[in-house]
């Protein structure tokens, strides 16, 4: 289903695009949040404020635009209002802002965003692969003899993994450059 | 084998002499071996591996259709009263019964901030325009500088939204609206006397 009616149906209040769209994006939200917070049961909290969050602003959401950034930038606010709520952080405060000073933690979040996107985009088999050698260090004989596949079939997986992700994850490449 | 063929083994940390050899005599590839690099580690970082709970999918869905389970049924005269009650207030308050932003942007850095990033959302209210900034990768601006926010008319009015001196959250309240004044923006400012913007400009609106 393309986003444009996954959003459409979200804004109509349709309770199966809820499942659908945290199926799509959950695993992103999660990833951003425990990029900043650092604490698992933080982070689902997070992941809940901004389901609930998207929920309630749907209506004035473009069903017609990508909801990735939205659902970002609501997750990131949820984030940094989780942080400033264990801190207990007391800021002075004029009349006209108000400064949080966030821990090199949240620097990333973006980054993060793309590339758990990324992964989610993958197939399930490929993905293996993928964590396998980045998250894992698995050469890949460890591979083929955990997942139990022959390493040719973990040589392809690899290879086509690498190649979409080259793709996906180009403008973070460029950002470095 | 092709250049994107060769950049993805590197991307997958393999290694032979004849990948070796392909990048050493490639200037386009060469090119892309820092890029390749980052991302390396960027999938190396655990934050992004990390699952989160089995449950965790139910406890959303559920939280998020309890907004919409309906009240039990008050007494038939009841509904009458609640119905006006709530007609008085969003006719008096002026809001939707959901919340969030009026509208949200990603500002584009510049060559003076080529790794910030800037997140701003924006509320109307009847004295103007809220905005929430959330900024980060931003050097700090030092002692004799500042960086200001700004809205800029059609016409080339500019509003000052505020002033901060690095990467964090900023909330600032304006006597305008965006609707009015567009273009939000970022630059960095000396201690001067001079009130308008500088040429230092760190986010521009990606609009303009």
């Amino acid at each position: 289903m393309s986003n444009h009616r996954l959003m459409r149906r979200f804004r109509a209040g349709d309770p199966d695009a809820v499942r659908d769209l945290y199926q799509r994006y959950g695993r992103a939200v999660f990833t951003v949040a425990y990029r900043a917070l650092g604490d698992r049961s933080l982070a689902e909290e997070v992941v809940q404020q901004t389901f609930l969050q998207a929920w309630r602003a749907a209506d004035r959401f473009d069903a017609e635009k990508d909801p990735a950034p939205w659902l970002y930038s609501i997750a990131r606010r949820a984030a940094v209002d989780a942080y400033r709520r264990e801190r207990r952080h007391r800021v002075d405060r004029d009349e006209d802002s108000e400064i949080v000073a966030l821990p090199p933690s949240f620097e990333g979040m973006w980054e993060a965003w793309e590339v758990r996107s990324a992964l989610e985009r993958l197939p399930e088999d490929e993905r293996s692969i993928v964590e396998a050698t980045h998250y894992r260090g698995l050469t890949h004989e460890q591979t083929a003899q955990e997942l139990g596949i022959p390493i040719g079939t973990v040589k392809s997986r690899s290879h086509r993994a690498h190649k979409r992700l080259a793709v996906l994850l180009a403008h973070l490449r460029e950002a470095s450059a | 084998m092709t250049c994107d063929e060769y950049q993805a083994r590197v991307l997958a940390g393999e290694g032979s002499s004849q990948l070796d050899a392909h990048v050493a005599g490639c200037s386009r590839c060469r090119a892309e071996i820092k890029g390749l690099g980052r991302l390396r580690s960027a999938l190396g970082d655990p934050t992004v591996w990390e699952m989160p709970s089995t449950e965790l999918e139910d406890r959303v869905i559920a939280e998020v259709l309890r907004q919409q389970a309906p009240a039990p049924s008050p007494p038939r005269w009841a509904g009458w009263v609640a119905a006006a009650a709530v007609a008085v207030v969003a006719v008096t308050a002026g809001v939707s019964l959901r919340s969030g932003p009026d509208w949200q942007v990603r500002l584009v850095s510049t060559d003076n901030a080529p790794s910030a990033q800037a997140f701003v959302e924006g509320w109307q209210t009847d004295r103007g325009t809220r905005m929430r900034f959330e900024i980060e990768g931003l050097t700090p601006a030092g002692d004799d500088a500042y960086y200001e926010i700004w809205l800029t008319a059609a016409d080339g009015r500019h509003v000052s939204g505020g002033t901060f001196s690095g990467s964090g959250v900023v909330e600032t309240s304006i006597g305008v609206a965006r609707r009015d004044f567009p273009r939000v923006w970022i630059t960095l400012e000396p201690t001067d006397d001079d009130l308008g913007p500088s040429s230092v400009v760190v986010f521009d609106d990606p609009d303009f």
